[in-house]
């Protein structure tokens, strides 16, 4: 045997040097090595005046069971690769990031500028991810709510090009006879009630919805009933439901709220039930987009919208409690909505369109949208409406 | 020969005593597996039972503690052979398990030499 007449201590790098990356090759390197072993063993012995049969078995019965030790042998070894491994890799790791991070302070112009970039950068896409996850990812707080649609009517205002309005009365009347795409069909209007309570008056936050909306949307109460399509009717017992909100701050969750009678500014209405929970209404922007805008709005005291189909030429709703003086708002075609109307209703010049709000101060704007927005159910395909329209026009 | 496999009492001691050997060894100098054992056997007048194939194992144990470095070599027969050498924290393993051992044997020897308690 021979030194290798290297002495001393052997850094990591020669040990790791023995070592193949591979665990695959351990097997083979452990044969060689105790095989080394075993030969040089029978050598010397037989140079002692053994035969070779009986060094051999000499050599077997002094080393023991070869197969055990090689396999433990190679157990060891595996382990200590992926250890090396690790260590390299972690070692790497380590180098590549202080070379990188003294290169970069080497040059604090490119640095600067270079982390400006991705800060601006990371920042305009967090932007852009939050405003696409509220207005089109995030799902709507209601059953089903990707077959949701709003539906709209195309109208163009002299000067301000092509919009999209709420649709009339009239436009709501068509869709709910003739739409075969549509499953359900709720029209809702958000405005501000006056009640009038212990001989103190305060706004609130109301809507009209119709009945069909309440299925739509799962409009349904906790207590008591929700807005039937008995109470839609032109002439029915004005009924109001509760929000649930209101129903818990204003009244202590009292139930005998339910058939009480409320003053909302001369016009009275019975509460019938309580709103479940977090029953909300989107915020539809009627103008542009059509996109609710992650924006919900919340309502107080849910009325029936009432919408008398009877007579399509004077089409009205009486959807609301609020002066009558507000009743009967006549909008002809000195409107800017008449423009819109005519297109879509060649009849439109004798449309009249009765509206209250309660809003007053947003008639005038209101009288364009005047029946708000639609909700739409299609029972196979949605998103159909822009084709309805078309098809219509 | 004088190894007989029947006498190997117990292998978790021989472990033990086999690192210490291996590393004493080789502080004298790299040497491969045969090398080392039959070096043990001549210092001790073949007079310790081990195993020989026990000896890979302790090696290579050792060498994934980072106590000895191996590499590939030549012996003097021309065969590779797998050569190790003892490292910097090998030489620190050997001072203190030549400590333990020494303090143990002392022990061990106090007890022996004890009288009964009067």
């Amino acid at each position: 045997m021979k030194d290798k007449s290297r002495s001393g201590d052997e850094g990591s790098g020669r040990r790791r040097f023995s070592l193949p990356s591979n665990p695959s090759r351990v097997r083979g390197l452990v044969e060689r090595e105790l095989q080394f072993h075993v030969e040089e063993r029978i050598e010397g012995l037989m140079a002692q005046g053994m035969s070779r049969a009986e060094a051999e078995s000499q050599v077997q019965h002094l080393f023991g069971d070869y197969t055990r030790y090689r396999e433990e042998i190679a157990g060891i070894d595996t382990s200590m690769i992926r250890d090396q491994n690790r260590r390299d890799f972690a070692g790497s790791l380590i180098q590549s990031v202080r070379l990188s991070l003294r290169t970069l302070l080497r040059t604090p112009a490119f640095t600067t500028l270079v982390l400006i970039t991705l800060a601006l950068g990371i920042g305009a896409t967090a932007a852009i991810y939050s405003v696409v996850y509220a207005v089109a990812l995030k799902q709507l707080p209601y059953p089903d709510p990707q077959e949701l649609v709003a539906l709209k009517h195309p109208a163009s205002v002299p000067g301000s090009g092509e919009t999209k309005w709420g649709l009339s009365v009239a436009g709501f009347h068509y869709v709910d006879t003739e739409s075969k795409a549509l499953a359900q069909l709720g029209a809702f209007r958000t405005y501000s009630a006056t009640v009038i309570e212990n001989g103190e008056a305060s706004r609130v936050p109301a809507a009209a919805v119709t009945s069909g909306l309440v299925s739509t949307l799962g409009l349904n109460a906790v207590l008591g009933r929700s807005i039937l399509p008995s109470d839609d009717v032109p002439g029915a017992e004005p009924v109001v439901v509760a929000g649930h909100s209101a129903w818990v701050s204003r009244y202590g969750s009292d139930p005998t709220l339910v058939g009480r009678t409320i003053d909302f500014g001369g016009y009275t209405a019975r509460v019938v039930g309580v709103m479940r929970d977090g029953a909300v209404l989107p915020h539809i922007d009627v103008g542009a987009t059509g996109s609710t805008g992650g924006a919900m709005q919340r309502a107080d005291f849910w009325f029936p919208m009432r919408i008398d189909f009877s007579s399509p030429q004077s089409t009205r709703t009486t959807c609301t409690p609020s002066a009558d003086s507000l009743r009967a708002q006549q909008f002809n075609k000195h409107t800017p909505s008449s423009h819109s109307s005519q297109r879509a209703f060649p009849s439109s010049s004798q449309l009249r369109t009765a509206h209250r709000s309660c809003a007053t101060t947003a008639l005038a704007q209101r009288s364009r949208r005047f029946a708000p927005t639609l909700w739409e159910q299609p029972s196979a395909c949605c998103g159909l409406y822009s084709l309805l329209w078309e098809s219509f026009l | 020969m004088p190894v007989r496999k029947e006498a190997v009492p117990d292998l978790e001691v021989m472990y033990g005593t086999l690192d210490l050997l291996i590393l004493k060894t080789l502080s004298w100098g790299p040497r491969h597996g045969l090398a080392i054992l039959l070096w043990i056997h001549e210092v001790t007048n073949n007079r310790l039972l081990i195993e020989e194939g026990a000896l890979y194992p302790a090696l290579h144990r050792m060498e994934k503690r980072g106590w000895l470095s191996a590499e590939w070599g030549t012996s003097d027969k021309g065969r590779q052979a797998k050569f190790y050498s003892i490292t910097s924290q090998g030489r620190q393993a050997l001072a203190a398990q030549v400590k333990r051992w020494s303090q143990y044997t002392q022990v061990v020897d106090l007890l022996l030499r004890a009288r009964a308690v009067p």
